[in-house]
């Protein structure tokens, strides 16, 4: 059975960062991204014999990290939603500013956008998963999937109006990408 | 979008995915030639997805490879306790640092490459290392040494955290070479952060060794922080 193989922990181990990222896109908080991924691997570890389909297992690492992150919210459903965005990291004090100016602008735009949205498009958009992979993650049909990715972006064309405005902004994104 | 040309936003979302077969794209495409509006439309929804993809293309990096802790959770709840420690203590630094520099407009922070506009002001150079990348270790270490020879005055700090920690570390590349200038210069001092020490430990389950002439501090950053304060010149590598 591929859940009990060691290449079983060896996919977990190699797609952890993957995990990570989009994580970091739900939460935009870097502690908690991490917390995310560690209980979704700890699931998976614990889970393993389910795991049987080596094909659909990267869907099936991100449908368990979806599931956790929304035990999440069923226990936090008494507080605030997260809200702070940490921008700031050890590694990058000297960021450059234009840099950080674009990325602040896209992450809060993107912030605001409704959670169910952010998930779909998150997937599709960093992940570069299929709307069908989507439907299977998040557990919503394909249609609910292309209508969300699609009021997702509809939004975010509104409030990243400002960033397109900025030419010189764009200008040093580009150089840096 | 002209009346003759009747693709939708939702249709243009699709096509940005993948999500059509060849005839559905080919019969966009057409549309997108005829139409002005429409292709600024898909201009502008293809620089939305870049701009978001690079927005999270450099992401804070996990204090811990969440992997390996999850890995080790089990069994191993002292270690976990510790870690919470060291996370809590790096994100305090952090945020003082961070309050530090937003509050005082970042007098001394340059790249090295700005090193010679700054050196008459300052007697007292600090050089960051975060990444154990060769080049820009190389470049510190003969930056270090430049000074050293050209000014008997000044005070050389290389402080060592994340990855960069490896270049303070017994086995390291670079051991000939700071023993060579900890050796003829006594105003140049390596420092290791604990914490990344700590980090270090925790993933590979031994103790961390340092070269003799490292010097452990507590954290990096804190003694960056504290450095800035007294006026040092401060340089990421």
């Amino acid at each position: 059975m591929f859940g009990q193989s060691r290449y079983f922990r060896q996919f977990l181990q190699n797609n952890w960062r993957d995990l990570y990222r989009v994580a970091y896109v739900w939460t935009h908080d870097s502690q908690l991204a991490s917390d995310l991924v560690q209980e979704t691997i700890t699931r998976c570890l614990k889970h393993r014999q389910k795991f049987e389909n080596e094909k659909q297992l990267k869907v099936w690492l991100f449908k368990v990290m979806s599931n956790c992150w929304h035990d999440h919210f069923r226990r936090q459903k008494n507080n605030v939603e997260l809200d702070s965005v940490d921008l700031y990291s050890s590694t990058n004090l000297e960021e450059e500013y234009y840099r950080l100016q674009v990325m602040k602008h896209v992450q809060q735009a993107f912030e605001v956008l409704k959670s169910d949205y952010r998930e779909a498009l998150s997937l599709v958009v960093i992940e570069g998963m299929s709307y069908e992979d989507v439907s299977q993650v998040l557990d919503i049909p394909i249609g609910t999937v292309m209508s969300r990715v699609s009021r997702a972006r509809s939004r975010l064309k509104e409030l990243m109006k400002d960033v397109h405005l900025n030419d010189e902004l764009a200008t040093n994104v580009w150089s840096i990408k | 979008m002209s009346k003759e040309n009747t693709v939708s936003f939702e249709e243009l979302n699709y096509f940005i995915d993948g999500q059509l077969t060849r005839s559905e794209r080919a019969k966009i495409l057409d549309a997108l030639k005829k139409d002005d509006v429409l292709s600024k439309s898909m201009c502008e929804l293809q620089r939305n997805n870049e701009f978001v993809q690079l927005s999270y293309s450099h992401i804070p990096e996990p204090d811990q490879n969440p992997y390996l802790t999850a890995t080790k959770r089990s069994g191993r709840q002292l270690f976990a306790i510790a870690a919470s420690l060291l996370i809590l203590l790096s994100s305090t630094i952090s945020w003082q640092l961070q309050s530090y520099l937003m509050n005082n407009q970042q007098p001394n922070i340059m790249e090295l490459s700005q090193l010679g506009d700054a050196l008459p002001k300052s007697n007292k150079v600090l050089i960051h290392v975060s990444e154990m990348d060769d080049k820009r270790i190389k470049k510190a270490l003969d930056t270090t040494e430049e000074l050293l020879t050209n000014n008997k005055q000044v005070r050389v700090e290389i402080i060592a955290n994340t990855s960069g920690l490896s270049l303070l570390r017994k086995n390291s590349p670079y051991a000939a070479r700071i023993s060579s200038l900890s050796n003829q210069y006594s105003n140049v001092k390596f420092k290791a952060c604990g914490i990344a020490m700590q980090a270090a430990k925790l993933k590979e389950g031994k103790e961390i060794n340092l070269l003799p002439e490292a010097e452990k501090v507590p954290a990096a950053l804190d003694e960056i922080l504290h450095h800035l304060k007294e006026n040092w010149a401060y340089f990421k590598a």
